[in-house]
């Protein structure tokens, strides 16, 4: 009984507790969560030493200490060359017979290249944007534009010679040079990974890749550079693939135009592009060197930039760092015997030889052999835009070296790709000496970039130094430098009027060179031209006298009052898109409205209009006019009002009669550049109704010196001829309301002895 | 008013050393030893009237001899000798009395220390006749299994007391008896001597609050308690009235023994040593990792130079290291422990003075607690109508703790102590800073900026924990006065005053050479002096009237008792940053200060108690008690709160029909029902404040910021309680069975939320809702042995308790968070399921292949968009899942994982606690195994959330080395993959929800007590060794640390979180006891 009762009350405790703490464990490291998993395998070289054809690379990592760095921490993908892979380096690199001959510092470098940070599967390798991982199913899917991956190589830093500029000091030759810098190595190497999808988004094809790396490209596989690697084989920190080819380091563009000899020397490109070179003090990668915290004697490391090119390229990063997975310039490389044949045809003339070009010059040359974008076969034949943003078509002929940097793809050519600004009518400012007042002015508006299409037929009026400068000159335009080593500068005048030199804006800057181009050339037949120039005025060209002007007298000096007159003098030297004349000062443009013209010289026409209600007195407007159009307009004189009585009239008679001596549209000028056509007038017609507006009609032909008006029945009516007070009388809007500069020329008056009549005219 | 607290204080113990100074006298005699007849010098002798009061004394002197003058030859005269047994006798006018004492013939070795019969408190009901549920636990039968708190020796031992521990010296533990009967603070009452030990207020973190009451608990030495009484039922906790709704803790510490003077030393020398931690990355995999967090997120970055794992980088000695943090903060520590106790008494006086040094260091480096506790318990019997109780204690703790770097961007914005940062800072960093050359700088490597963000937010937790101070100073006085009067046998009267004074002094410092700041941060030689007070003033008079004392059938105890007690707290804080040097830690160092604040608080609540408990015929008891509470907590309309209770017992083992059953011992039935309430921390909850935020047209402005709330009143919890006790087998097997049932109506809410139209987001209390706990228990002690040499004793508890929410206010917010995002869970309530239920999602393991991350409807078919293209499965409608990614249950099907997909996913209430425990005795070796268990309950583990997201740049647990790594990889339990600012690899779901199921061999005990003979051999009573182990293993299925989290956040309905506090250490102590 009492042992029942003892069992009955004790032992249900007992399997209670046991029934509910099975398989506890006491010791937490022991639990199996903290274990490590058996289905993770080993680092990176363990793995590594589980295959069979690794056995040169594994040879290679123990030899330069990686074997134990792999196998410690980080995450990497290596890119493994099997045996084979060797003995294919070996057989191009007759130096070496094994590993054993390559230096050390060669072998880390080699070894280091076919080292990429982070585990990168296939599937990675091939969608990856500049912003990230591809996601095909998002909206916003973007295409696998990354195709570079940044290696464990990074080169030492580099000394180069260099002297001081203003500010900053500058890379140069080593004669001339008594001062050595170091440069920062600021970003590892990265390597190009080829695959199709990369190569199709881009329009390119296998035979892109093969131009470059030599060897086919079979869609589906990858490339690392010229060498296509295997499936992943993963490790604990990352993957490794093998590669049928050791890849060398590729170079970036200075170290490839640096290594270039005899008939492949770019020394002199090298140089130039040197001098765009700027070193500036890293204080943050001195300071990080060894000892540097305790005081020790470290050097000062720069780092070296081209703000004037397209691209730097020394730097292994183009433009932000994550830009750096999908940017790759392309670099055209003149030889140095293709810059002699250049120079003797382009610059040796003017300059006097390469040495002397301006800066500016020379960066346009630069920046010609320069591309956005990495340049590839297909690309040379559909053409492709450079650094100075111009199309260029290659003549495959001219390449005489390929190679894919690490930075931009580089071609080497045994000629040099002439800038447009030295073929078109810009030719004199950049090749002749004497006007690098405009060269600096043209420069600083960018206005080189309207008058250097092949397709134009430009009539360019130059002022040289001499005339239009600050010494000898008139002042009406001159560079002024801000500081000693004329860097920094800006434009200034000698306003005549205020008499105080005064500074040149950029926006007035830009409208004056403007005013002086033409946008056509003068055909030499009527005794006056009107060509309308870029600045929206009128070039008046004088055919009898062989002056040129523009709307209004030419005079000396800025704003001056002293008349002048300008005689072009046609530049000897060929141009492809039309003529530049050299001239000897700026032209001068009127700047009035109809308001004032008509009430300084037409007050009985303003009266009328005043009467017929077409006159705004409150705003000195004429409401029917609209303020950007142009207008063409046929004054009857005072003796033809008078004679007429038009003040009689009866209102709205006398509107409907003025209207019809307003042609909207067009500026018709005694110069017989016009087609003869019925031109719309401001007159509303009778025929137009609430859906249709029709405008009433005068039939004009214009002729050289000559305006005719024909009636309805197809007779002359009335004749303009060009008459230097009566005719050709030209009137502006204020069209930016910023500058004094800012004035276009929308109207042209030409007073008439007859009073255009509609129902002689146009045929109801 | 302090100054008068003294007087009163130092009046009282002057009466004391007053009423034992002797008086002339003018009979002679001399005192001898009866059975030697040598003299004894010191002998009292006392004149004593027909009351037994004492009318004068003398002392006998260095050769036994007297003189004395009485006052009336009628009085008696008592002698008494410590160590003598008394002799009274009539002078019968005689002038020379000579007077043999015998020697007292009980041995120290023999004496058992036992608890006495006392009557409750407040009642007056002997405990045998309880009626209500009581545990009560004698701490000379815990001996074995104390540690350095009460707290931890109750651990396991009482049946529906569950208790979990902090590791940190001195950092408290949680009592929940009978499971969360409020949502908020459910710690239960702790009484000592009869006197509440509710000092503090404090409402704004239920933490803050906890470890104050615990506080109070902790200053007492474990050696000077003499019992624990657990009230469970609301029977027992109803006489407690306003406090006693989440159970009651009476602990009563020892008094003086009569006899002569004895000395007991106790010492105790213990190695504490934290158990293992969780398994963290070294450096090496934490570098590889962070790369593949970033690798994977962005697929190309800067690598910083400090992953690069780059030989050529400055800092690369400072960045490859293996550092395993939280080993670098945790230390084995050594635990000392004085205590000294004198005790002794005559005939009408007993006294006990003891004093208790603890030293404790804790196992993260920099913590430590040192106590000192002194205590004189001194009885007084002026005469058999009076008698004169008083207790004085003093305590003086200081606790080192570790700076708490506070404002950290590390989780969010908030504190982080070392260890969460031991656990999150990057292992490749080193403790101590090194040159380029490699070179040791001797300067803690505190960078201002490192990888993982500024030296503030991932500070070295090394340097915060050695050089960082975050120290609290505490010093309390207690002193009660208890005088009962007796007039009639039947009539008795007591008078009791309490007076609690309470000096906290917190100071913290952290120094620059500490934190990786520059010179302005305000972090920079940061030091705080926070200086609190408080006061508390009780006193309670009490009636007894006992009419059928001397009736065999019937007997009845009426009694009343009235209450007042009144309390005031105070602080004033300083803080100063930018301090001229890091040795002055002192904020009055001359730096400009960046806090000042202050606060004061008054409380005031009465009491009134009736209470009456009949008994008939020894076998049916009745108890019937009301008790009503006042407190200005509430407005006047709620302010009296009445608190009945009924109870009644059967003692059927006394009925003659049970006569035949000789197995059957004293056995008895209960049953009960009773009421208890619970009023706000917070002693000005029901007033309207008013803030000075914002401005108005450019001015500043006052704005309410709080509703007054006048119908703000007491919760109220109603139990119901049966029990069973028996006692078998000539009491060598006893049980004890209960059922009850609890319901907490009118529930307080804290910063309850409301409809913001109101002008108001929140009320700072609201009533409303109920709460249930429904369980049993079940206690069994067995006496398997009982031999004169030989004795086997084993003893088991369990608990099974049920708690869920009955209902809700009508306008009850149940999602009171909806944010779904990494490491955070939905907080909801759900009627029907406990407090601390946790909501989240459903974790399902990993996407192996993008196209497994399809969405699929109910029927399993993929769901496609309009042109026929499978549409993934989307987070909160925007991020797509992907290979590597987690999977969670899409609940609702509808291809998007949001908050309609949060379920209920566990809860921190355990099920089951208990313990069970074995003390075997062969002669004089004694060895005592105590267990303790805690089942089916959830635990959030932080840690893991902390350590296994891989989704910012924390250390990771080992456990991250299973994660997913490339598509198609489909591993048992593998994680999802390292992904930097992963938006929904870590949502709060039921991936970090595990069973804490714990079952821990909470303590092996070996005593051994020296024969006799030996220990008089060098002149001592006696000497015991032993040797101790505390927390021997832990068997657990749960991946943290420690399964044994305290249920302690500031949001009631979010707990059981385990945020890597320090665990409970084990502990191998050397004990050596001598008595003399």
């Amino acid at each position: 009984m009492k042992s029942r009762l003892l069992s009955l009350l004790i032992l249900p405790q007992f399997i209670f507790i046991l029934l509910y703490l099975p398989g506890c464990t006491e010791r937490i490291e022991e639990q199996d969560i903290y274990q490590r998993p058996d289905w993770l395998v080993g680092k990176l070289v363990d793995q590594l030493k589980n295959e069979e054809d690794l056995s040169t690379y594994i040879a290679c990592l123990e030899k330069t200490g990686y074997d134990s760095i792999l196998n410690t921490s980080g995450s990497f993908t290596l890119i493994a060359p099997t045996d084979a892979a060797f003995n294919v380096f070996f057989e191009n690199h007759p130096v070496y017979n094994s590993i054993d001959d390559i230096p050390t510092e060669e072998l880390k470098s080699l070894i280091e290249y076919q080292i990429i940070y982070n585990a990168w599967t296939r599937k990675q390798f091939q969608t990856l944007d500049v912003s990230g991982w591809i996601d095909p199913g998002s909206q916003s899917y973007n295409e696998p534009r990354g195709f570079k991956r940044q290696t464990v190589y990074r080169q030492p830093n580099r000394k180069y010679p260099v002297k001081q500029r203003t500010g900053y000091l500058q890379i140069t030759n080593q004669d001339d040079s008594k001062l050595e810098r170091i440069v920062y190595t600021s970003s590892s190497k990265y390597a190009p990974v080829f695959f199709q999808d990369y190569l199709s988004i881009y329009g390119l094809d296998g035979n892109d890749y093969q131009f470059y790396f030599n060897r086919e490209f079979e869609p589906g596989e990858i490339y690392y550079a010229g060498a296509q690697i295997d499936n992943e084989i993963p490790a604990e920190n990352g993957f490794i693939y093998k590669s049928d080819r050791l890849i060398l380091p590729l170079k970036n563009g200075e170290e490839i135009m640096a290594n270039g000899s005899g008939d492949l020397s770019y020394y002199t490109m090298l140089n130039m592009i040197y001098e765009f070179s700027q070193l500036r003090s890293n204080f943050e990668a001195t300071y990080n060197q060894p000892g540097a915290e305790q005081g020790a004697d470290v050097d000062t490391l720069y780092d070296v930039d081209y703000p004037d090119l397209l691209f730097n390229i020394s730097s292994e990063i183009n433009g932000k760092q994550n830009l750096t997975i999908r940017e790759h310039h392309g670099l055209l490389a003149p030889t140095d015997n293709a810059f002699e044949t250049f120079n003797a045809a382009y610059i040796d003339p003017g300059w006097g030889s390469l040495e002397n070009l301006p800066s500016v010059i020379k960066s346009i040359i630069i920046n010609t052999h320069m591309s956005e974008r990495a340049i590839y076969p297909t690309d040379i034949y559909t053409g492709f835009l450079n650094g100075a943003e111009d199309r260029l078509f290659i003549d495959a002929g001219d390449i005489v070296q390929k190679t894919y940097g690490s930075n931009c793809s580089f071609i080497g050519m045994n000629k040099v790709i002439v800038p447009r600004a030295f073929k078109s009518v810009a030719r004199p400012v950049y090749l002749e000496r004497g006007y690098l007042n405009m060269l600096y002015a043209m420069e600083r508006t960018k206005v080189l970039s309207a008058i250097k299409s092949e397709d134009g037929d430009f009539s360019f009026y130059i002022p040289s130094d001499k005339e239009t400068g600050l010494y000898g000159g008139d002042s009406s335009l001159f560079v002024n430098y801000l500081d000693v080593a004329q860097t920094k500068y800006n434009f200034r005048a000698f306003d005549a009027g205020s008499r105080r030199f005064v500074t040149i804006t950029t926006p007035v800057l830009r409208k004056m060179l403007l005013n002086q181009i033409g946008a056509r050339t003068p055909t030499g037949i009527p005794q006056k031209e009107f060509i309308e120039n870029l600045g929206g005025n009128f070039i008046v060209v004088d055919n009898v006298s062989g002056t040129v002007s523009g709307s209004a007298p030419s005079t000396y000096g800025y704003k001056g009052s002293e008349p002048i007159d300008i005689k072009p003098e046609l530049y000897n030297q060929p141009t492809d898109n039309g003529n530049a004349y050299l001239v000897n000062a700026f032209f001068s443009f009127t700047n009035r409205t109809f308001w004032t013209l008509f009430t300084s010289k037409f007050l009985k026409f303003q009266q009328l209009l005043r009467t017929a209600g077409l006159y705004d007195v409150i705003h000195n407007d004429y409401p029917f006019l609209t303020k950007n159009e142009y207008y063409t307009v046929f004054i009857p004189s005072d003796s033809v009002i008078d004679h007429h009585r038009l003040d009689t009239l009866p209102k709205e008679d006398l509107r409907k009669l003025l209207q019809y001596h307003f042609v909207k549209g067009q500026l018709i000028f005694t110069d017989g550049y016009q087609n003869e056509d019925h031109y719309k007038t401001t007159r509303l017609d009778e025929k137009s109704n609430e859906i249709t507006t029709k405008y009433s009609t005068l039939h004009i032909r214009p002729t050289p010196d000559l305006i005719q008006i024909i009636d309805k029945n197809g007779n002359v009516y009335a004749t303009i001829p060009e008459n230097k007070d009566r005719t050709n009388i030209m009137v502006t809007i204020d069209a930016d309301n910023s500058s004094d500069y800012g004035f276009i020329t929308t109207g042209v008056v030409h007073v008439i002895d007859h009073l255009l009549v509609k129902d002689i005219l146009q045929e109801n | 008013m302090k100054k008068e607290i003294f007087y009163i204080l130092f009046s009282i113990l002057l009466s004391q050393m007053s009423v034992v100074q002797a008086q002339k006298a003018v009979i002679r005699g001399k005192i001898t030893e009866k059975s030697s007849g040598e003299s004894i010098p010191g002998a009292s002798i006392f004149e004593t009237d027909a009351q037994n009061r004492i009318i004068g004394g003398t002392v006998s002197d260095i050769n036994g001899n007297y003189v004395f003058e009485i006052s009336d030859s009628q009085h008696m005269i008592t002698v008494s000798s410590i160590g003598y047994s008394n002799q009274t006798f009539n002078v019968n006018n005689r002038t020379e009395i000579n007077i043999a004492l015998e020697e007292q013939s009980t041995a120290l070795d023999e004496i058992t220390i036992t608890a006495k019969s006392a009557a409750n408190e407040m009642t007056g009901v002997p405990q045998r006749d309880q009626t209500g549920s009581v545990t009560r636990l004698d701490m000379s039968e815990l001996a074995g299994v104390a540690g350095s708190s009460a707290a931890d020796a109750l651990q396991g031992q009482v049946s529906g007391l569950d208790i979990t521990s902090s590791g940190t010296p001195g950092g408290g533990s949680s009592l929940v008896i009978r499971g969360m009967g409020t949502i908020g603070n459910a710690n239960p009452l702790i009484v000592i001597d009869g006197i509440a030990q509710d000092v503090r207020i404090e409402d704004f973190n239920f933490a803050a609050a906890d470890e104050r009451d615990l506080g109070q608990l902790l200053n007492i030495a474990p050696q000077d308690i003499q019992t624990i009484e657990v009230l469970k039922d609301a029977a027992t906790t109803a006489i407690w009235g306003s406090k006693g709704a989440n159970g009651v803790l009476m602990i009563t510490t020892k008094t003086g023994t009569k006899g002569k003077i004895r000395f007991n030393y106790n010492y105790e020398l213990g190695s504490n040593r934290q158990p293992p931690s969780v398994p963290m990355l070294n450096g090496d995999e934490y570098v590889t990792l962070q790369l593949e967090e970033w690798h994977n997120a962005r697929g190309v970055y800067d690598i910083p130079d400090e992953i690069a794992f780059n030989v050529n980088y400055a800092d690369f000695y400072n960045y490859s290291a293996n550092t395993n943090w939280i080993e670098e903060i945790t230390r084995n520590s050594l635990t000392n422990d004085h205590y000294f106790q004198m005790t002794g008494g005559g005939s009408k006086s007993r006294y006990l003075t003891s004093v208790n040094y603890l030293d404790e260091k804790g196992t993260t480096i920099n913590t430590g607690f040192k106590r000192l506790t002194t205590r004189v318990n001194f009885d007084y019997e002026l005469s058999d109508d009076v008698l004169i109780t008083t207790n004085f204690k003093y305590a003086n703790s200081l606790k080192e703790d570790n700076y708490i770097v506070t404002g950290v961007n590390v989780e969010g914005d908030r504190s982080v102590n070392i260890r969460e940062m031991a656990y999150v800072k990057a292992p490749n960093m080193t403790v101590w800073e090194f040159d380029e050359a490699g070179l040791p700088t001797g300067e803690y490597f505190t960078p201002i900026e490192s990888y993982q963000g500024s030296g503030n937010d991932y500070f070295n937790p090394v340097a915060i924990g050695n050089l960082g101070m975050n120290d609290r100073l505490e010093n309390s006085i207690e002193n009660n006065f208890k005088i009962s009067y007796t007039p009639y046998y039947w009539l008795r009267f007591r008078e009791t005053l309490s007076f609690m004074y309470l000096n906290t002094k917190a100071n913290k410092f952290l120094p620059s050479s500490a934190i990786g700041a520059d010179w302005l941060d305000s972090d920079i030689n940061k030091a705080d002096e926070r200086n609190g007070s408080d006061i508390k003033l009780f006193s309670r008079t009490q009636i007894f009237i006992q009419p059928f004392l001397r009736s065999k059938n019937h007997d009845l105890i009426i009694s009343g008792a009235w209450e007042m007690e009144r309390k005031q707290s105070q602080y004033i804080e300083l803080r100063t940053s930018n301090g001229p040097s890091i040795f002055m830690s002192d904020p009055s160092n001359g730096a400009p200060f960046s806090r000042t604040s202050s606060s004061s608080q008054e409380f005031t609540l009465y009491g009134a108690l009736a209470s009456m408990n009949y008994k008939f015929k020894d076998r049916y008891l009745f108890t019937f008690n009301m008790r009503g509470d006042a407190s200005s907590v509430f407005g006047e309309s709620n302010r009296w709160g009445v608190f009945p209770s009924v109870s009644g017992a059967w003692r059927f083992s006394e009925e003659p029909f049970m006569q035949s059953l000789n197995f059957l011992n004293e056995s008895k039935l209960r049953l009960s029902w009773g009421q208890a309430g619970r009023a706000p921390n917070n002693p000005y909850a029901r007033y309207a404040t008013y803030s000075t935020e914002g401005q108005y047209m450019l001015e500043p402005v006052i704005i309410p910021s709080q509703i007054q709330l006048s119908r703000l009143r007491w919760e109220t919890l109603t139990s119901v309680n049966a029990g069973l006790e028996l006692s078998l087998f000539d009491n060598r097997l006893f049980v004890t069975a209960e059922v009850y049932k609890k319901i907490t109506k009118d529930l307080l809410h804290s910063n309850y939320t409301i409809p913001s139209f109101t002008g108001y987001n929140r009320l700072r209390y609201y009533n409303g809702g109920e709460l249930e706990n429904k369980g049993w228990e079940y206690y069994m002690q067995w006496i398997a042995l009982k031999k004169k040499d030989l004795s086997w004793m084993i003893s088991f508890n369990v608990s099974r308790n049920n708690n869920s929410f009955l209902s809700f206010p009508e306008n009850f917010v149940e999602e009171q968070g909806t944010s779904v995002e990494n490491g955070v869970y939905p907080i909801k309530a759900e009627l029907g399921k406990p407090v601390g239920s946790f909501f989240g999602f459903r974790y399902l393991g990993v996407y192996s292949t993008d196209e497994e991350a399809y969405a699929r409807d109910a029927n399993n078919n993929i769901i496609l968009d309009g042109v026929g293209n499978p549409i993934p499965v989307t987070f909160n409608g925007s991020y797509r899942f992907q290979a590597g990614d987690a999977k969670y249950e899409d609940i609702n099907n509808d291809g998007n994982i949001d908050i309609m997909d949060a379920v209920y996913i566990g809860d921190s209430s355990p099920e089951y606690t208990g313990g069970f425990s074995s003390t075997f005795r062969y002669k004089q070796l004694n060895v005592t195994l105590n267990f303790h268990y805690r089942l089916g309950f959830d635990i959030v583990n932080g840690v893991a959330i902390l350590t296994q997201g891989m989704n910012n740049k924390h250390n990771q647990s080992k456990a991250v080395l299973n994660r997913w790594r490339w598509e198609g990889q489909d591993e048992e339990n593998m994680l999802p993959r390292a992904y930097m600012d992963h938006i929904a690899n870590n949502l709060g779901s039921d991936r970090y929800v595990e069973k804490g199921d714990f079952l821990r061999f909470n303590s092996l005990n070996i005593n051994y007590r020296l024969n006799s003979p030996i220990a008089k051999k060098i002149n001592v009573d006696g000497i015991e060794l032993g040797f101790r182990i505390r927390n021997v293993l832990t068997f657990t299925r749960y991946s943290g640390q420690d399964p044994e989290i305290i249920p302690r956040e500031s949001n009631p309905f979010w707990m059981g979180v385990d945020n890597a506090r320090t665990p409970v250490p084990r502990t191998f102590t050397m004990t050596a006891k001598i008595n003399f």
